[in-house]
């Protein structure tokens, strides 16, 4: 368990994005995934995006990193600073140089991102000949196999000759966090680094990164919808949901007094083994209806159809999130006196 | 019905698929207005041969050297080529779909009996094999169809056989072995109409190429005498070729746009039917 | 709400299972699995990808032969039978499938894909068949409007629930449910779990639950069987698995459970390094020893039997030992410190 105080809060953040929005076009017009969406996150620190299928959360990972094809997405608007430069407005060419280098991202599965056909240490030396030419080839042999030492991968030179099918998938996704972090970057962006992982493996790879960041004192934006892996990883968390930031918090406080009525329903709608007892099985909290659809939003606040606690006025305006506690919350419920209390 | 509209909203997207069913649609309507437009026997003699394209507007494509009207050739030639292709690729769809979804649907001993069987059809050249074919059972329509259908099932057979594979593996099929569907309702009512899209689209280009082999077929004079074919005024007219080209470039240009159009279709009926690109 | 009193013991078993093998070529899936469900119970079935417990679903269900062993239901052998002789007894168990994308026929009308059991075993009029579907879609929490739609107009929520109404429509005694919530959004899945105990309670269904998912079973299931590279390590109880587990896999997997309570972090620490061996070379011994914290040279040579316990509950380890006073000692218990592997040891927190 991290806890929400952070060493880092005087320096300037490594990532501060600011209204950062991102449009879709889809045959039925363009809906809005990401909207107005504020961040930062500094060194040392990891940030979870929290949020179902169709929250935004993937979105603004992929926002972020540029890696959305302009035929289908782009932005409309915001910044997102890493060390001063904005990322959504740099050249491509310069974003190339960015990526893998200041800024890097695993993802779910990573055996879409290996190249099967490729051993493993080529593909790692790529990483080098794109960001560091200057090193020599057995420099970059060297570097990779400090790298899989980095990410505890026992018998570095015999992984290096494999190919990514004979690995195990937490195998596989050591060497991405490897690859991701083969020029030191600044900040890494893991979208469901787990998801796709047994359990046991999941809290290993898990185990890694939080050491990784211990030792490297990385930035991390840790995208999930699983609220387990949030409360042991984040040190902050930011739950989206139809695309907007409904709360934000330090993440004792987030699972301690959750404010938004929605991520109060998702925290009670997990079954919770450490807290029952052998007696009577207490129904699941259900949060009814589903996610609506972005190209049909409600005109207020976008959980009001669902939401157990909605006002008439939740359905004419839409919250704008207010400061509350240490976090703050889009709400009309939520008010600065709740904080005090 | 909307099922049918949606296809349709899918498929104008593309306009060249448009274009395809468009010429494909004028020719279809070519063969049906044939007897109409020209109804005596397109194999009389009718004017003085040799007739220049727009010389005589009577004939507007022009005479052969035998002086048969060429439009009322290339028009009931429509009718022969849609036949013979059509009838030819539903015969051989039948035989294919049958051989596919046994040998997918049962896999083990059925699966390697027909799948020899077909390995056997698909290692001999398509076209010898018509020819010999219709060398064999003589030149008639109906030894030329049977021969087309000969020729092009084992193609489908494959096709059938990898889609049901997998589809009886998929949950949606495992849900009716758990409800106690017998087994020829999931094969006929379950996995076959989920396999009708490849099966389309593969029939649209399978017509064409019926017709491409059926006109080499009556080009080398393997053709049914009794029936005007493409093919066959193209054969008729290569001796003239140096001297009255058009005998041989209208016909030619016909198989061209019947050919050229069915590919357009089923092209533009893949991408329609594609469940990657539905409509939101 | 209340938990479902299970039939005495003297209760023929709804549901037995007995040596279970079944192997897709080199791959053994499911290697000698021994269980039964009474009637109204639900038996939770956990494991990590790979451990069989889908392919031990599917066997059960008749899906594919097996290699070897017996399925017995209401204490008659169902295995091995031919299609035609299986499908009578449908009307008996059912199942429930992960993926309700896929589970679905895409060119079917809601309506009559629940309808279609009933029509297969020719149950009722036409006009009584559609009375019924109207129920089941009640029952089940579908509008009444969706008889009409097509499965690919409906989210994933509800598209399970056409799934658990199709399976309710023979009004089966059991329900085999593969990850039954796996492919569902947390807030969605809360809905379904719930459903499901319902349905239990107003139909007295038996359910055979099968998920990765620790902390789902445990709610759903009344007994828990934990499932290791084709073999059963473990069967418990909702109230003791998660107290007291005795397998170290059992432990090692609740431990990786990630939980979002603070209460969580107070469980024993205990880290399950590597990863499951391949199916097709299973480690000799007990299959668990090459990644347990607690082996001893007996575990890589000599295969631990499933014993059963007197307080009910089964474990295969050696290393498990059953006191004086009956009461049985985990490893965990015995050992101080959480073990850690050979490998560099990791900082389990930045702060």
């Amino acid at each position: 368990m991290t806890t929400g105080a952070l060493p880092h809060t005087g320096a300037p953040p490594v990532l501060a994005v600011r209204g950062l929005t991102t449009r879709l076009k889809t045959r039925a017009g363009e809906v809005t995934v990401v909207d107005g969406l504020d961040f930062t996150v500094h060194a040392g620190e990891t940030l979870a995006i929290v949020g179902e299928s169709g929250s935004g959360k993937s979105m603004t990972a992929l926002s972020l990193m540029r890696l959305l094809p302009e035929a289908v997405a782009f932005n409309a608007g915001g910044s997102a600073l890493l060390n001063g430069r904005d990322l959504l407005a740099v050249s491509e060419r310069e974003m190339r140089g960015l990526r893998g280098a200041d800024i890097s991202m695993i993802f779910q599965e990573p055996m879409t991102s290996l190249n099967p056909v490729m051993r493993i240490g080529r593909q790692l030396e790529e990483v080098f000949e794109e960001h560091k030419p200057e090193l020599s080839r057995a420099q970059r042999r060297a570097r990779a196999a400090d790298l899989l030492k980095l990410v505890r991968i026992p018998d570095p030179e015999r992984v290096l000759d494999e190919l990514p099918h004979r690995l195990s998938g937490g195998m596989r996704q050591r060497v991405m966090i490897a690859m991701a972090l083969a020029c030191d970057p600044k900040l890494l962006i893991a979208d469901e680094p787990t998801t796709a992982l047994d359990a046991t493996v999941q809290a290993q790879i898990l185990d890694l990164l939080r050491a990784l960041q211990a030792e490297l004192g990385l930035a991390i934006v840790l995208i999930t919808h699983n609220l387990g892996v949030v409360a042991e990883n984040a040190h902050r968390v930011l739950v989206m949901y139809a695309g907007r930031k409904v709360e934000e918090a330090p993440v004792a406080e987030l699972f301690a007094a959750p404010r938004h009525p929605y991520t109060r329903g998702l925290l009670r709608a997990l079954p919770n083994p450490d807290a029952a007892d052998a007696g009577p099985r207490v129904p699941l909290m259900e949060i009814p209806g589903i996610v609506p659809a972005l190209s049909a939003l409600p005109k207020g606040c976008a959980f009001g159809p669902r939401c157990p606690v909605a006002l008439p006025a939740c359905a004419e305006t839409r919250p704008e999130l207010r400061p509350v506690g240490r976090g703050s919350a889009a709400c009309l419920l939520v008010t600065p006196a709740e904080a005090l209390a | 019905m909307t099922g049918l509209l949606d296809l349709w909203r899918l498929f104008r997207r593309k306009r060249t698929a448009v274009l395809g069913l468009a010429i494909f649609l004028a020719i279809v309507a070519a063969a049906l207005l044939a007897p109409v437009l020209y109804p005596d026997d397109p194999a009389d003699m009718v004017a003085p041969p040799l007739l220049w394209p727009g010389e005589d507007m009577a004939y507007p494509l022009g005479t052969d050297t035998l002086g048969r009207d060429i439009a009322a050739g290339i028009m009931h030639g429509a009718r022969s080529a849609l036949m013979i292709g059509g009838i030819s690729t539903l015969v051989a769809l039948a035989i294919g779909i049958t051989v596919g979804a046994l040998s997918g649907y049962y896999g083990g001993w059925v699966n390697d009996v027909l799948m020899r069987v077909t390995e056997m059809f698909q290692t001999m050249p398509q076209f010898i094999l018509a020819v010999v074919l219709v060398a064999i059972f003589g030149p008639a329509l109906t030894s030329i169809i049977t021969a087309l259908a000969l020729v092009s099932w084992p193609p489908v057979a494959r096709l059938v056989r990898a889609e049901v594979m997998s589809l009886r593996e998929r949950e949606f099929v495992q849900s009716c072995y758990v409800i106690g569907m017998s087994e020829r309702g999931i094969i006929f009512g379950q996995i076959l109409p989920n396999c009708l899209t490849p099966i389309i689209v593969t029939a649209s280009i399978m017509v064409a190429s019926a017709i491409l082999t059926e006109a080499g077929l009556s080009f080398l004079g393997l053709g049914d005498p009794n029936v005007l074919t493409w093919g066959a005024m193209i054969g008729a007219g290569r001796e003239s070729l140096r001297s009255a080209w058009f005998l041989v470039a209208e016909p030619g240009l016909a198989i061209i746009l019947v050919v050229l159009s069915l590919n357009l279709v089923g092209e533009g009926l893949n991408d329609a039917l594609n469940p990657k690109l539905k409509l939101r | 709400m209340t938990l479902q009193t299970p039939m005495p013991e003297t209760a023929a078993p709804l549901l037995e299972v007995r040596d279970l093998v079944k192997h897709h070529g080199q791959v053994r899936a499911v290697d000698g699995v021994s269980f039964h469900i009474r009637a109204g119970e639900t038996v939770g079935l956990v494991g990590e990808s790979g451990c069989g417990k889908s392919t031990l679903g599917r066997a059960i269900m008749g899906l594919a032969p097996l290699t070897s062993g017996e399925v017995r239901l209401d204490g008659a052998v169902i295995s091995g039978l031919p299609y035609a002789q299986v499908r009578p007894l449908r009307k008996r168990m059912q199942m429930v499938f992960q993926d309700p994308y896929a589970s679905l026929n895409p060119r079917r009308r809601v309506g009559q894909i629940i309808e279609e059991p009933l029509k297969v075993h020719g149950l009722g009029s036409a006009k009584a068949r559609r009375a019924q579907v109207i129920e089941l879609m009640a029952r089940v929490g579908l509008p009444a409007d969706a008889a009409g739609r097509f499965p690919h107009e409906f989210s994933g929520g509800q598209r399970q629930r056409v799934g658990i109404a199709r399976a309710l429509a023979l009004s089966p005694a059991l329900i085999v449910a593969d990850e039954p919530v796996s492919a569902l959004d947390v807030s969605v899945q809360a809905q379904v779990v719930n459903l499901m105990v319902r349905l239990q309670q107003e139909m007295g269904l038996s359910y055979l639950f099968i998920s990765h998912d620790l902390a789902v079973v445990h709610y759903i299931a009344d007994r828990i069987l934990v499932m290791y590279l084709g073999k059963i390590v473990e069967v418990s109880d909702r109230a003791r698995v998660w107290k007291q587990p005795l397998h170290p896999y059992t432990a090692g997997l609740l431990a990786a459970h990630p939980s979002p309570d603070p209460a969580g972090a107070h469980r024993p620490h205990l880290r399950i390094e590597g990863d499951m061996p391949s199916p097709t070379a299973p480690p000799p011994g007990c299959r668990f020893h090459t990644r347990c914290p607690f082996k001893v040279e007996r575990c890589a040579s000599e295969e631990p039997a499933l014993r059963a316990l007197n307080d009910g509950r089964s474990v295969a380890c050696h290393l498990v030992e059953v006191s004086a006073d009956g009461i049985a000692h985990a490893p965990t218990e015995r050992t101080a410190a959480p073990i850690r592997s050979a490998e560099p040891a990791l900082p389990l927190s930045p702060s």
